[in-house]
């Protein structure tokens, strides 16, 4: 396996270790191993020398200065952004409210739908019982005077309701 | 009982800006005002440089303080507050700078030798400044001119990783954060951006010249194959 310090064999990887120990970006090992190769190769010292004075170079960009307006205009953006949101939150709230009351109330309706059916079910429910038993109320001394069941089913056998059975029909 | 490794780092121990930002999340809003007091300049500084117009670098440094106060309900100090910041700030430039290049290619017609990478371009600039022979020395102003038009040669990422290290003196480890890439694509990127400067302005530190015709920048154009990084 070979050593990453002895692999700076290329123009590029030698620019990135340059380049990274300019920036203090190498760990003490390699940045040694530069700092040897330094005091050996001259054009290893003019190329971190070229890469150092563009580097410096740059310092004649300077900072940028920003005037009073900016801050003001900045924090007044802000200032409107924070209002926005404010009236936003009231908004959602109110629009919350709305809703939560409109629910409410919905089912209030509902319930009082599901009240007054099953109310009125249950009031209807004896008429239509005496409904249903209209016929036999109707007759009800004759079936009081019936012994049993197995009586009238061997009369009716014998044709002796033919006449009622006929009438129903 | 001893700290573990594991344990996560506290910036809000380590960071007074974070300790401002949780402020801000609280609502207090001159705690916003002294964050914005304290970076408006650092700010004005990374974006003038990377977008080349003071006026848009104003409306991005805006744009990114709005984003910080938007996001302030939702904020957790995962990283330096500078580190987050600057995380905003390349997402709003290079979308910036993306559309603006875009409606350029609308507008402008190609250049007519046909160079359409930005290393290309540089190279280009790089012959120029050595083709040329000018007679005078360059004043402090020309200077800062022509080393703008060097970072505006190039490309936007080399140019924003660029910035980072020199104006904020930021770590690769926290360039690769705000940007978004590994520490060891930053550290080519950042080799590749120094060699090009070098390229770009070794003629006029050697003679102290220059050119009378600059090639136009290739700032905005589309990031070339070689910035494809494997990250």
């Amino acid at each position: 396996m070979t050593d990453d310090h002895t692999t700076l064999t290329t123009a590029e990887a030698i620019d990135e270790q340059l380049v990274a120990y300019l920036d203090g970006e190498l760990d003490d090992a390699a940045a040694a191993h530069v700092e040897r190769r330094l005091a050996d190769d001259a054009t290893f010292r003019a190329r971190l020398v070229q890469l150092q004075q563009a580097w410096d170079m740059l310092d004649t960009l300077g900072p940028a200065d920003a005037d009073e307006s900016f801050t003001h205009s900045t924090m007044a953006m802000v200032a409107v952004k924070a209002q926005e949101d404010a009236t936003a939150q009231n908004q959602m709230v109110r629009t919350r409210r709305w809703l939560a009351w409109a629910g409410a109330s919905a089912l209030t309706l509902a319930a009082a739908c599901a009240g007054y059916v099953l109310v009125r079910s249950q009031l209807e429910q004896p008429n239509r019982e005496l409904v249903r038993d209209l016929p036999v109320i109707e007759r009800v001394d004759d079936y009081r005077a019936i012994e049993s069941v197995e009586f009238l089913q061997r009369l009716e056998k014998e044709g002796l309701f033919a006449a009622e059975v006929e009438d129903v029909r | 009982m001893a700290l573990t490794q594991t344990e996560p780092y506290r910036y809000d121990l380590h960071d007074p800006d974070v300790r401002l930002m949780l402020q801000v999340r609280d609502g207090n809003a001159a705690a916003f005002e002294e964050l914005v007091l304290r970076y408006q300049n650092r700010l004005l500084t990374i974006l003038e440089h990377l977008v080349g117009r003071r006026d848009q670098a104003e409306d991005l440094a805006q744009e990114v303080f709005m984003r910080v106060y938007r996001a302030r309900g939702r904020y957790e100090p995962g990283a330096k507050f500078s580190t987050w910041l600057f995380t905003i700030a390349n997402n709003v430039a290079i979308n910036a700078l993306r559309n603006r290049g875009r409606r350029k290619e609308v507008g402008v017609p190609e250049r007519s030798n046909g160079s359409d990478s930005s290393p290309l371009q540089l190279d280009q600039l790089a012959k120029a400044t050595s083709a040329y022979m000018p007679t005078r020395r360059l004043e402090k102003t020309e200077r800062a001119e022509m080393v703008r038009e060097a970072v505006k040669a190039l490309p936007e990422r080399q140019r924003m990783a660029l910035l980072l290290s020199k104006f904020e003196g930021m770590s690769y480890q926290d360039i690769a954060q705000s940007m978004d890439l590994s520490v060891q694509a930053i550290k080519s990127l950042l080799s590749r951006a120094r060699v090009n400067l070098k390229e770009i302005l070794t003629p006029y530190i050697e003679q102290g010249t220059k050119p009378e015709d600059l090639p136009r920048s290739a700032s905005f154009e589309e990031a070339s194959p070689d910035e494809e990084l494997d990250s």
